[in-house]
């Protein structure tokens, strides 16, 4: 609410520069969000723009982290419910998970025993990631919701909170 | 997992039984009143699943000289976002 607060009171401050700010790059709510392009478990590069169009989780997770893996059934409920859905700012819903493994095989098999059906990339450098630099992840689970432009709507929102604003964005 | 802090050893997340035993193995070739220093890669201590394996074991071992590095929330934020030397 706080955030909301001093976004809508930057946004009056701002003007006719409202455009410029939010396409402005950072981590506060109304910036763009930082571009990530990382690969895949078959090693294919995925962009986090390439997503343009829809309502996006950026999920920073990990298999060592033990409250990540226990929010990644509560993701995959989401996921069904969300991802045909259509939202005020775009078509669809995705998850882009950022694992910060370091073994791929930890990572790999938890994927593939789970299941897990959305986007996954990791460049496997554990807290070394440079992602982990430019969002100043300072711990695990950590998500960025983005609108379908790659603005950022809401962070580190978990459970129902994450859930009542992605439906928040459902067209009425 | 990898090593962070310059000059560790990464042994894995010790709450799993195979990684407890590459610790044990590792400890096994120490004299008793080697200098030890444990860290967590993962977690705030709070809620870190991998010291209080370590320490125990380490005690059960009759180690004299070991300690807990404090990384109150995690090694992230505590080491490698002050800039403090980190392993290759």
């Amino acid at each position: 609410m706080k955030n909301q607060l001093l976004a809508i009171a930057l946004l009056i401050f701002c003007g006719s520069f409202t455009t410029t700010f939010a396409q402005t790059p950072g981590l506060e709510i109304g910036n763009k969000a930082s571009e990530i392009s990382l690969p895949d478990l078959n090693g294919k590069e995925i962009a986090l723009s390439s997503l343009k169009g829809k309502l996006v989780l950026i999920d920073f997770w990990a298999t060592w982290c033990s409250p990540c893996v226990e929010e990644q059934t509560e993701l995959a409920r989401l996921y069904r419910k969300f991802k045909n859905a259509g939202f005020s700012d775009g078509k669809g819903f995705e998850i882009y998970g950022v694992s910060l493994d370091a073994k791929k095989n930890n990572w790999e098999n938890f994927v593939k025993t789970k299941k897990i059906n959305w986007i996954q990339v990791s460049d496997l450098k554990f807290w070394k990631s440079p992602v982990a630099k430019t969002y100043n992840i300072q711990e695990l689970p950590y998500n960025i919701l983005i609108d379908g432009n790659g603005i950022i709507l809401a962070k580190n929102l978990h459970g129902r909170d994450l859930e009542k604003a992605i439906a928040g964005y459902l067209v009425k | 997992m990898q090593a962070i802090v310059k000059g560790s050893v990464d042994i894995g997340p010790v709450m799993m039984a195979e990684n407890l035993n590459v610790l044990k193995q590792q400890l096994s070739k120490l004299p008793k009143n080697a200098e030890i220093v444990v860290y967590c890669g993962c977690c705030p201590f709070s809620a870190c699943p991998n010291i209080r394996p370590a320490m125990a074991l380490l005690k059960e071992m009759q180690f004299t000289n070991y300690k807990l590095l404090n990384l109150p929330q995690n090694v992230k934020v505590d080491w490698i976002d002050k800039g403090y030397p980190m392993s290759e």
